[in-house]
């Protein structure tokens, strides 16, 4: 894989994690918005979803 | 269009809406295995009063039909003592806004218990509503010399009754097949009980009183019930020791401190083998990529943030199964009551003490739990305390430290200095949790303390399907967590790390340190530098910290990427041989000594570093302006007292002359 | 009081006279030894707490087995296992069961 391709897939790899992140982050804000009775949020570690 | 060949799908008000089915009874009855056992739906179950706080759903399917069910939070009567209970009788009675009261209610009822578990029984019965009694655990009759004649049972209830044994399973097709005739059939009607109060002179229409009640539950019982005389009971011959005014709290310490010790020295060998998985990893990428970026990405960013939180896996593990094994043994609620004489000094009560112990696993579910605290202000104190206590989350943290700094030495031929200083964490944590309960119980959340009231469970030998599913539970979304959040996280970070590309004078690359310090993040690091610097740390602590703000355990895997060390084999001792190694570029002298370990440590015992336990608190704390002030308050006075611990350790530290590197 | 103690010193096994309508015979559950088979006569704490002591078992009329006494009270109602506190086991009244 030449350096080119190497670095259009990091580009890539970048704006894929920050939009994952970014995308989640605002479904919490939604969902915490909406929802009161839920248990906890989507990664909160307790297992219980 | 031809209307005639595609099928309409129905219009919502005449689909077929799957039969609703509530479970409900006495805590400790076997309700949450019995849930398990018909749905299939795996779910965490404990045996002391008070763990399924939460509304946990699933479904089967019977004769073609859905039926779903919804496994209430046990309950002694149907009037409310906790907001946990309060929760069951407003879901029973379709109290709740949006839903309707279910289609079909299950009692379970412990058979061995069923005197008691009529009383709940009783009230239910009387609403008047299809209703089955699932009488669970008959298997356990014969040795408790107790003989219950089922048919007669029928009778004198009016209602069907299915014996069942949830652990095994048995009589579920026959519960599903009288749950689904009991939404066809007339409800049962309890008028027996009221003919017999009134005849005692109760009013008509009035609740029944409690011993009137019981009265006729005796009748009952003398009727279907036969008894032996039993000889006296293992349970209680080990309550005699694990309840004793001094054994029972040396008891609980011996059992905490074995369960440190597993965690810090029965995980090493599988954490090594994460770790030479890891580095197979990265050793395979570099062989098929050329270097590069991407292959940066993947090797230092990707596989060094993940890969260095993925050996701790092994110890979540253990943790989790001890926590399975003091719950479902019946140990937890012996516990809550050996420590209630400690915890009531504090304005605590002993049932804050299991929130505060589930807090050692995650704040988030220890904050649910704190529900079946009948008093808002024990409660609310509880709520505030409990992100004190170290949670698994932190437990990377400590681990990367301690590997590091704390030398693997055994003290008195038993314990090791490494599992110790871990020990002296959780303590450290404990204590102060315990210390700012008494603050917020004489300040802001001043009342009596109220009566503990608590049923203790026979011990019981836990199930390992059950302890083998709530610690796969948790692996799961340790995996899940490691492949998504943190996977983002870690490659986010790294461009933070690599990118903008600093060149040299010539216009060729510089050497990867001073990269690091002229990339994004090391301008973000030396922003916040002056902040973190009186603590003794350097800015690349500064931007794991600020990282982990997210969630603790991002600390090590942004350590992890910053030091880029994946591809440098054994991934977790690489990185804490770095960290022992690194230098201070301006004094030359180690940057890292065990001063500041020590300090870093107390800070992550102290810091509030979670977004979700924020979430919880919010929510649990009332919500809205009131739950934001709350949860304000407690990022505040953990964040204070974080900065203040280092500081103190630091600057004390280097007072008494321990500063000079190690 | 001072002859209540003084007659639950004396007072070792729950084959004592039948006084089961007498009230000097009443005492608090706290001062009852082990092994001591008790009638629950009244209760001397908040409302709230009688309920949830009622539902789990322990109500006028009930008979309650006095399992141990070292740190709080152990009590056998019908087969289950129930602990109070000290300041629960002295709002509880009981006489001793026939």
């Amino acid at each position: 894989m030449g350096p080119g391709v190497q670095n259009l897939v990091v580009a890539l790899a970048l704006a894929g994690a920050a939009v994952y992140l970014g995308r989640r982050a605002w479904r919490r804000v939604v969902a915490a918005r909406q929802r009161q009775s839920g248990p906890c949020g989507p990664d909160c570690g307790c297992g219980d979803h | 269009m031809s209307a005639g060949l595609r099928p309409q799908p129905l219009p919502p008000e005449t689909a077929v809406r799957p039969l609703r089915v509530a479970l409900v009874g006495n805590p400790n009855c076997g309700k949450s295995t019995l849930f398990n056992a018909l749905t299939g739906r795996r779910q965490r179950v404990a045996n002391f009063p008070g763990v399924t706080v939460d509304r946990a759903e699933g479904e089967y399917r019977h004769d073609g039909a859905t039926v779903s069910v919804v496994d209430l939070p046990g309950m002694y009567s149907l009037a409310p003592e906790s907001p946990d209970e309060a929760i069951a009788v407003d879901v029973l009675l379709g109290r709740l806004p949006g839903a309707e009261p279910p289609d079909v209610i299950v009692i379970v009822a412990d058979a061995e218990n069923l005197e008691r578990n009529l009383f709940l029984a009783t009230e239910i019965l009387e609403l008047g509503r299809p209703t089955v009694i699932a009488l669970n655990r008959v298997d356990r009759l014969a040795h408790a010399g107790m003989q219950i004649d089922v048919v007669e049972l029928i009778h004198e209830l009016g209602v069907v009754v299915i014996p069942v044994v949830a652990t095994r399973g048995e009589g579920m097709d026959r519960l599903r097949h009288a749950v689904s005739r009991a939404a066809t059939l007339p409800a049962p009607t309890l008028d027996a009980i009221r003919a017999a109060a009134g005849a005692q002179g109760a009013p008509a229409g009035a609740a029944l009183a409690a011993d009137q009640r019981y009265r006729w539950i005796a009748g009952v019982m003398e009727r279907t019930v036969t008894r032996r005389p039993r000889p006296a009971r293992l349970s209680d011959r080990v309550d005699a020791v694990v309840l004793h005014r001094v054994w029972g709290p040396i008891i609980f310490v011996g059992l905490m401190l074995v369960m440190f010790q597993a965690m810090f020295s029965w995980a090493r060998p599988l954490a090594d083998g994460i770790q030479a998985l890891v580095a197979a990893t990265a050793a395979g990428i570099a062989a098929v990529l050329p270097p590069g970026e991407l292959r940066s990405l993947l090797v230092d960013g990707a596989l060094g943030g993940v890969g260095s939180v993925l050996v701790f896996l092994p110890q979540i593990a253990i943790l989790f199964l001890f926590i399975g094994l003091l719950e479902d043994s019946g140990y937890m609620a012996r516990a809550a009551f050996v420590m209630d004489r400690y915890m009531r000094p504090l304005g605590l009560h002993g049932k804050s003490f299991i929130p505060l112990i589930s807090g050692y696993a995650c704040a988030v579910p220890a904050i649910m739990s704190t529900r079946t605290i009948q008093h808002p202000k024990e409660r609310m104190a509880t709520i505030m305390v409990v992100p004190l206590m170290s949670c698994s989350a932190r437990l990377p943290v400590y681990t990367l430290l301690v590997a590091a700094f704390v030398p693997a030495i055994t003290v008195g031929g038993l314990f090791s200095l490494q599992g110790l200083t871990m020990l002296g964490m959780y303590l450290l944590g404990t204590v102060a949790a315990l210390g700012a309960a008494a603050v917020f119980r004489r300040t802001l959340l001043r009342s009596e303390t109220r009566a503990l009231i608590i049923e203790l469970p026979p011990y019981s030998l836990p199930s390992l399907r059950v302890l083998g599913n709530s610690v796969w539970q948790r692996v799961r979304l340790f995996l899940r967590r490691a492949g998504t959040v943190i996977f983002a996280i870690s490659v986010l970070l790294w461009g933070l790390a690599a990118y903008p590309r600093a060149r040299g004078a010539d216009g060729r690359p510089v050497p990867p340190e001073q990269q690091l310090s002229q990339s994004a993040l090391g301008r973000i690091g030396h922003a916040i530098e002056p902040a973190v610097r009186p603590l003794g740390y350097d800015w690349k602590i500064g931007v794991s910290m600020v990282a982990s703000f997210a969630a603790r355990e991002v600390f090590v895997s942004t350590m992890g990427t910053i030091y880029g060390v994946a591809d440098a084999g054994d991934s977790r001792r690489a990185l804490a041989q770095r960290l022992r190694a690194e230098r201070n570029p301006v004094t030359g002298r180690a940057a890292y000594t065990p001063l500041i370990a020590m300090g870093l440590m107390a800070f992550y015992v102290f810091a509030l570093m979670c977004t979700s336990t924020v979430t919880m608190t919010h929510k649990e704390t009332g919500g809205g302006w009131r739950g934001a002030l709350w949860a304000a308050l407690q990022f505040t006075y953990m964040l204070v007292m974080a900065y203040a611990a280092a500081f103190a350790i630091y600057r004390g530290g280097l007072l008494l002359g321990l500063g000079g590197g190690a | 009081m001072a002859v209540l103690k003084l007659w639950n010193r004396r007072t070792k096994t729950p084959s004592s006279p039948s006084t089961a309508f007498s009230r000097p015979s009443d005492c608090p559950l706290a001062s009852c030894p082990i092994g001591f088979c008790a009638l629950v006569v009244g209760f001397a704490c908040p409302a709230h707490e009688v309920r949830r002591l009622r539902a789990l078992g322990v109500f006028e009329g009930a008979r309650v087995n006095i399992v141990d006494t070292r740190s709080g009270v152990l009590l056998d109602v019908r087969g289950s296992r129930l602990a109070l506190d000290a300041a629960v086991a002295r709002a509880i009244l009981v006489r001793p069961a026939a």
